[in-house]
């Protein structure tokens, strides 16, 4: 967590499922663990109960590098949320994991100035405390721009 | 005409408020009172009531005629006798006339009731505090993910693909608020009368990048309803009747939606729009207005690129005010203003209006011959449903 103050305001923070806690508890211990077929070998994420592609119910989960690419982004003016309107302006950044194509994770860039937020420009995760045992995983901007 | 054709016979509208200074329930009784006027019936004669009773933010309460309006509230206060009625949350307006389409064309209703009611109560719109997120949320809300947030991400990929500005969207949102003026039941014509500028809409504070004020629509609190019958019962009633052509609702997305990239949600829409045209058995040309679904303005040329009004990447040039104006544009487009032009009526501006147009009732902004119409009605291009309407059965 960066810079916490006495008026910090806690995000709303996930609740793990049976889906999902692999996940959770993956970003607890410092890994992006991203859910995967079995059979086919796919990567999904969010995790589900059956693998998109060949509809097997035999999916597992696997630590991913992390490092990704920016591929859209918002910079959010007008929160909903009292934690992030105290943030605002944030970057939400839609990061294609270099595992496979079209394999999104959300996240903020927290670290990075928000006209640094730029389409295509790599991306590393990193972990963000935001509560007792509760890490979300966020992402930087990694290697030079062009990367 | 078959005998399962069946077509929008009336329609009504409550006053349009910015916030809860009547309450829902009263607009809905005033709405679904007028559309069933309008229809040439009585309530007597409803024997089916079908709505999207939820509202689109969290929080939005739970008290039935105030928060939220169900069919059996209006059941209820206007004592129809039904043999028929269902709530379909979440799928918005498009799809309960569907439902009640069907109701219909099985032979087990003789005349449905369709409506939808936005509430909006007093206060910063859509602001809460929750301190868990579960389900879908639980990716989104931690990271402060919410409307419009969760469709703007779309323009700027859209712009980093085909090198759009919002200089370019600007065109759009003045003529689209042009043609809200023009709109009996829009927010800005009953309250706020003005016209956009250029300027207005580029110096709007910003929401969510590349979303300023003005690429979102407005929440209102307000009520539409809509009357379908049979077409041979529709042939003895006041107005032309406005058939039903064709419907398609897309399929479900692999995957959660909010996090649908734009070229996930272009191949969706593309495949949605084509099966569409072919339910209805028309192809794009024979379009003689159209209104798609305008919540967020990015929706608007994915879905005229998803139609094959023109090619990906086109729609900007499309969407210029000559080609898309009421009066001698080729392509008239929202010409209620759609949610942009009107305020946030979930789809009742894009169904309405259609119906209108090919009832030829659409006064200043009816487009002349106004044969097939096409509504979208609800969420981004490739979710909700749309609907072909025509003057003709099928």
């Amino acid at each position: 967590m960066t810079d916490m103050t006495e008026t910090y305001l806690v995000p709303p923070t996930p609740v793990p499922d049976p889906l999902t806690e692999a996940y959770w508890r993956g970003a607890c211990d410092g890994h992006l663990v991203i859910q995967r077929c079995s059979h086919c070998s796919i990567y999904q994420h969010p995790p589900t109960s059956r693998c998109f592609l060949c509809s097997s119910e035999e999916l597992d989960f696997e630590a991913v590098s992390g490092m990704g690419r920016i591929h859209s982004f918002t910079i959010t003016h007008d929160a909903r949320t009292p934690a992030f309107m105290a943030r605002q302006p944030y970057a939400v950044v839609w990061i294609e994991l270099e595992e496979q194509t079209e394999l999104y994770v959300i996240a903020n860039m927290p670290e990075t100035p928000i006209d640094e937020v730029q389409i295509g420009r790599r991306a590393e995760v990193y972990f963000d405390n935001i509560a007792n045992s509760v890490w979300l995983p966020q992402f930087r901007l990694a290697g030079p721009v062009e990367g | 005409m078959s005998s399962n054709t069946t077509a929008i016979v009336g329609v009504g509208h409550s006053p349009v408020f910015r916030h809860d200074e009547v309450r829902l329930g009263t607009l809905t009784i005033d709405a679904a009172t007028k559309a069933i006027e309008d229809a040439g019936l009585t309530p007597a004669d409803i024997d089916g009531v079908i709505a999207d009773p939820m509202q689109p933010f969290d929080g939005a309460g739970a008290v039935d005629g105030i928060h939220f309006v169900s069919p059996e509230y209006v059941i209820n206060a206007m004592k129809l006798d039904v043999g028929w009625y269902e709530s379909t949350p979440i799928v918005g307006l498009a799809r309960t006339i569907i439902e009640g389409s069907n109701a219909v064309a099985s032979g087990n209703c003789k005349a449905v009731l369709v409506f939808r009611s936005l509430h909006n109560p007093g206060g910063r719109y859509g602001v809460t505090a929750p301190t868990t997120a579960d389900g879908m949320y639980q990716f989104l809300s931690p990271y402060g993910l919410f409307p419009p947030g969760f469709f703007a991400h779309l323009w700027h990929r859209y712009m980093s693909k085909y090198g759009t500005s919002r200089e370019q969207m600007a065109p759009f949102i003045v003529n689209n608020r042009k043609n809200g003026l023009l709109w009996d039941h829009s927010y800005w014509r009953q309250h706020r009368p003005e016209e956009l500028t250029v300027e207005d809409y580029l110096e709007a504070r910003m929401i969510s990048t590349p979303f300023g004020l003005y690429d979102c629509d407005l929440p209102v609190q307000g009520s539409g309803a809509f009357v379908i019958t049979s077409g041979e019962r529709a042939k003895d009633l006041p107005h032309l009747p406005a058939y039903i052509r064709g419907w398609a609702v897309p399929g479900p997305i692999g995957g959660w939606h909010i996090w649908s990239p734009l070229e996930t949600l272009q191949k969706r829409a593309t495949t949605f729009a084509t099966r569409l045209l072919s339910n209805a058995d028309i192809t794009v040309d024979d379009i003689d207005v159209t209104n798609v679904y305008d919540g967020f303005s990015i929706f608007v040329p994915l879905w005229l690129e998803a139609f094959g009004f023109c090619g990906e990447g086109e729609a900007f040039d499309f969407m210029e005010p000559a080609n898309i104006a009421i009066e001698g544009g080729k392509f008239p487009l929202n010409t209620s203003g759609g949610n942009l032009g009107a305020g946030r009526m979930h789809g009742v501006p894009q169904v309405m209006e259609s119906v209108l147009q090919i009832m030829g009732r659409s006064g200043a902004r009816q487009v002349q011959r106004a044969e097939v119409a096409l509504a979208t009605a609800g969420g981004q291009p490739g979710s909700a449903g749309g609907i072909v309407f025509s003057s003709t059965p099928r």
